[in-house]
C-alpha cells in the first residue's frame, strides 16, 4: 500500500463524512395521494394550499369537513384524508422518522 | 531492484501481451463472474434498503479485473454486457443503473491505470485505483437514480455507499496488485 | 516498519469507518422502505414494507375478505365467542342500529322504538371486525413469501388499526405513536416500542360522534341499551395489543381480528369488567379517560411510554 493509496482513503473517508453531514433531510415535500406536489392544488373537487413543505386543506365538497379541520400539516408524518372524496394529503420527510405509525 | 529505468512503465511494466486464447480465457471468466456476482448481489440487495434497485458494487469487481486484465475497451464491454444482462432479468431502471455505475467505473479504473504511472509522484497502487473505482461506481448510481426519481432525497444512502464502494474496490485492486505481482516474476 | 504501521493504521481507519458507515446506515434505513396508501373497506390503508412487492397483493387480499365478510349471512365463530366471552357487550349484530344512528351520515336520534326494533334485526356489522380480519389477512400475506425475497419487517396501518411483522432493522423496534383522544388528529400521546408481530387495536368514542342538543354520541354502541356505551364514564379510548402466538406462516391468524373485538368489548364494559376478557385472550390495554387518566392492563406498560 503506498502513500497515494492511503491519501485516496482519507479522502474518500473525508467524502463520506461530507455527505454525512450534507444528507438531504428536512422537511421533506408534501404528498397528495402519493405523487409529489409543489405548488397548491385542486384533486377530486378538494383544494389543496401548499406553501413550501406544508399544507393545508382549504375546502372540500365533503359533508364532514375533516380534511379542513385538520388544519396545517407541517410535521413529516402529518396527514389529512377526505374519504368521500378519496384524497390523501401528508407530509413526508426525508429525515429519520419520529414513528412508524399512528395507532387509534 | 529499484532501477528507475526498467520501472519507467510502472503498474503497466511487466504485463505481456496476452494471445487470443489467454485473451478469451479471461473473457469467459470475467463475464461469467460479472454475471454471477450480478445474480448474488440481487439476493443480497433487498436486506440492504438501498434506495431504488441500487446495488452495493459487488459485480463491478468484475468490471474492474478486466480493465486492469484486458484494458479499457474490455472493461467498458463487460460494463455494458452486465448493463444489458440487468435489463433483461430486472429491467430499465436496473439496466441504467448498471450501466451508469459500470461504465462511470470502467471508465476511471482504466484510464487511471494507463495513465497513473506518469503522474507517479502520487505513487497510487491498484488497491487505490480500485477504491476509486468502486467508490465512483457507487455514486453513479446514486446519481443516475436522483434523475430518475427527480429528487436527490437518494443521497441518504452516500456515505456508506461511498465506503462499502472503496471496501469492494480496495480488495479488487488489492487482488489485481497481487496478481500482477505474481505475473511479474 | 513505519510503512507497517501506517498500513495497519489505515487498515484500522477503514474498517472503523465501515462499522460506523454500516451502524448509521442501518439506523437511517426507515427512509428506504416502501410505502403505499390506498383506500380499502371505506378506510385508509397505509402499508410500509422492508422489500417491495407485497402491498398490493395484501390490498387485493383485503377486497377479497371484504367482498367475503360481506356476503355472509352469520357472523364467524371468533365474533360469537368474544360476544359470548364478554357477556354480551361485544356483539356483531348490530348493523342495523349502526345504520340507524348514522353516526358519520345522517346523525340521527332515534327512538327508543326504532332503536328495539335495529336490535331485533339482528344485522350483521362487517366494521365491528373487518379491519381486524384485514389485519390477519396482511400478516397472513406477508409471511407467505414463496418466491419473493422474504421481508424483513412491515408496519400496516390500517384506518387507525395497526399490525406491525417481525422488525424493522436488525436491532431496531418499532416505535407506533398512540393518538391522543383529547387532541386533534395529528396530536398523539405515547410510543409503543414494539418488536416482533402485534396488532394494535384501538376503539374510542373520538373518532366518530356528533352532538346534538348539547349531547355527544359516538358511534360505539351498548347492545343492551342501543345507544352510545357509557357504561365506564368518562372513558374516551381503549387500546388493545395483542399478538400472534403459535402462529404459522401463510395460515390465517385471529390476533387483529380478536383486538378489533376485544377493545370494542373492553369500550363498552369499561375497566373493571373488561379485565377478565383481556385476560382470557392474554391481551394487553390501556384505557384512557377524559380527565387524562391512563390506566394500563397487562403487560402494557413494558413497551409503552407516555409523551
Amino acid at each position: 500500500m503506498k502513500r497515494g493509496d492511503i491519501l485516496i482513503a482519507l479522502a474518500l473517508l473525508a467524502l463520506a463524512g461530507l455527505a454525512l453531514l450534507l444528507r438531504p433531510s428536512g422537511a421533506g415535500g408534501v404528498y397528495v395521494n402519493g405523487e409529489a406536489v409543489s405548488g397548491s392544488v385542486t384533486i377530486n373537487e378538494v383544494v389543496i394550499e401548499v406553501d413550501g413543505s406544508r399544507a393545508r386543506v382549504t375546502d372540500s365538497p365533503c359533508r364532514d369537513k375533516l380534511c379542513v379541520h385538520a388544519g396545517w400539516l407541517d410535521r413529516p408524518g402529518d396527514v389529512a384524508v377526505c374519504l368521500p372524496q378519496r384524497v390523501i394529503v401528508e407530509i413526508r420527510g426525508t429525515a429519520r422518522r419520529q414513528v412508524d405509525g399512528v395507532a387509534g | 531492484m529499484r532501477d528507475k529505468k526498467t520501472c519507467r512503465g510502472g503498474i503497466h511494466a511487466a504485463r505481456r501481451p496476452l494471445t487470443p486464447a489467454q485473451k478469451a480465457a479471461h473473457w469467459g471468466i470475467l463475464s461469467a463472474l460479472a454475471l454471477a456476482l450480478s445474480w448474488a448481489e440481487s439476493f443480497l440487495a433487498p436486506f440492504l434498503n438501498l434506495p431504488m434497485g441500487v446495488k452495493p458494487g459487488l459485480s463491478n469487481i468484475a468490471v474492474m479485473m478486466a480493465c486492469a486484465a484486458l484494458g479499457l475497451p474490455a472493461g467498458l464491454a463487460v460494463a455494458a454486457a452486465k448493463a444489458v444482462f440487468a435489463g433483461l432479468t430486472r429491467g430499465l431502471t436496473a439496466m441504467l443503473l448498471s450501466a451508469s455505475g459500470g461504465i462511470v467505473s470502467a471508465l476511471l479504473v482504466g484510464l487511471l491505470l494507463k495513465f497513473s504511472i506518469q503522474h507517479s509522484a502520487f505513487s497510487i497502487t491498484e488497491t487505490g485505483v480500485g477504491m476509486l473505482g468502486g467508490a465512483a461506481h457507487n455514486m453513479a448510481q446514486l446519481a443516475v437514480a436522483a434523475l430518475l426519481m427527480g429528487t436527490p432525497g437518494v443521497f441518504w444512502a452516500a456515505p456508506w455507499l461511498l465506503i462499502c464502494g472503496a471496501i469492494a474496490g480496495a480488495v479488487t485492486g488489492t487482488a489485481v496488485r497481487l496478481i500482477r505481482r505474481h505475473v511479474r516474476q | 516498519m513505519k510503512k507497517r504501521f501506517l498500513l495497519i493504521a489505515a487498515a484500522v481507519v477503514m474498517i472503523v469507518a465501515a462499522l460506523y458507515g454500516i451502524l448509521l446506515f442501518f439506523q437511517n434505513a426507515p427512509y428506504a422502505p416502501k410505502t403505499s396508501t390506498d383506500f380499502a373497506m371505506g378506510s385508509v390503508l397505509t402499508q410500509t414494507y422492508w422489500t417491495n412487492w407485497v402491498s398490493g397483493n395484501v390490498r387485493k387480499a383485503i377486497e377479497e375478505l371484504e367482498e367475503e365478510l360481506l356476503s355472509a349471512t352469520e357472523a364467524p365463530a371468533l365474533a360469537l365467542e368474544i360476544m359470548e366471552a364478554s357477556n354480551g357487550a361485544f356483539n356483531p349484530y348490530l348493523g342495523a342500529l349502526v345504520k340507524l344512528w348514522d353516526v358519520d351520515g345522517q346523525k340521527y336520534v332515534p327512538t327508543q322504538e326504532e332503536i328495539e326494533q335495529a336490535l331485533e334485526a339482528k344485522e350483521l356489522d362487517l366494521g365491528a371486525y373487518g379491519k381486524g380480519a384485514a389485519c390477519d389477512v396482511a400478516l397472513r400475506i406477508t409471511s407467505y413469501n414463496r418466491g419473493y425475497p422474504p421481508v424483513q419487517g412491515a408496519v400496516v396501518n390500517f384506518g387507525g388499526n395497526i399490525f406491525t411483522y417481525k422488525q424493522k432493522t436488525w436491532w431496531q423496534p418499532f416505535k407506533i405513536a398512540l393518538r391522543d383522544p383529547l387532541g386533534g388528529p395529528n396530536d398523539t400521546m405515547g410510543v409503543f416500542t414494539l418488536r416482533g408481530t402485534h396488532f394494535i387495536s384501538t376503539s374510542g368514542s373520538y373518532e366518530k360522534y356528533f352532538e346534538r342538543d348539547g349531547v355527544k354520541y359516538h358511534h360505539i354502541f351498548d347492545p343492551e341499551t342501543g345507544y352510545p356505551a357509557c357504561r365506564d364514564p368518562g372513558l374516551v379510548s381503549v387500546t388493545v395489543i395483542t399478538g400472534a402466538e403459535g402462529y404459522e406462516a401463510g395460515g390465517l391468524s385471529t390476533g387483529g381480528a380478536i383486538g378489533d373485538m376485544v377493545s370494542t368489548a373492553c369500550f363498552v364494559q369499561g375497566y373493571e369488567a373488561s379485565l377478565e376478557l383481556l385476560a382470557q385472550y392474554s391481551c394487553d390495554a390501556l384505557f384512557v379517560y377524559e380527565n387524562g387518566d391512563v390506566r394500563p392492563v397487562g403487560r402494557v406498560m413494558e413497551y409503552y411510554e407516555a409523551r
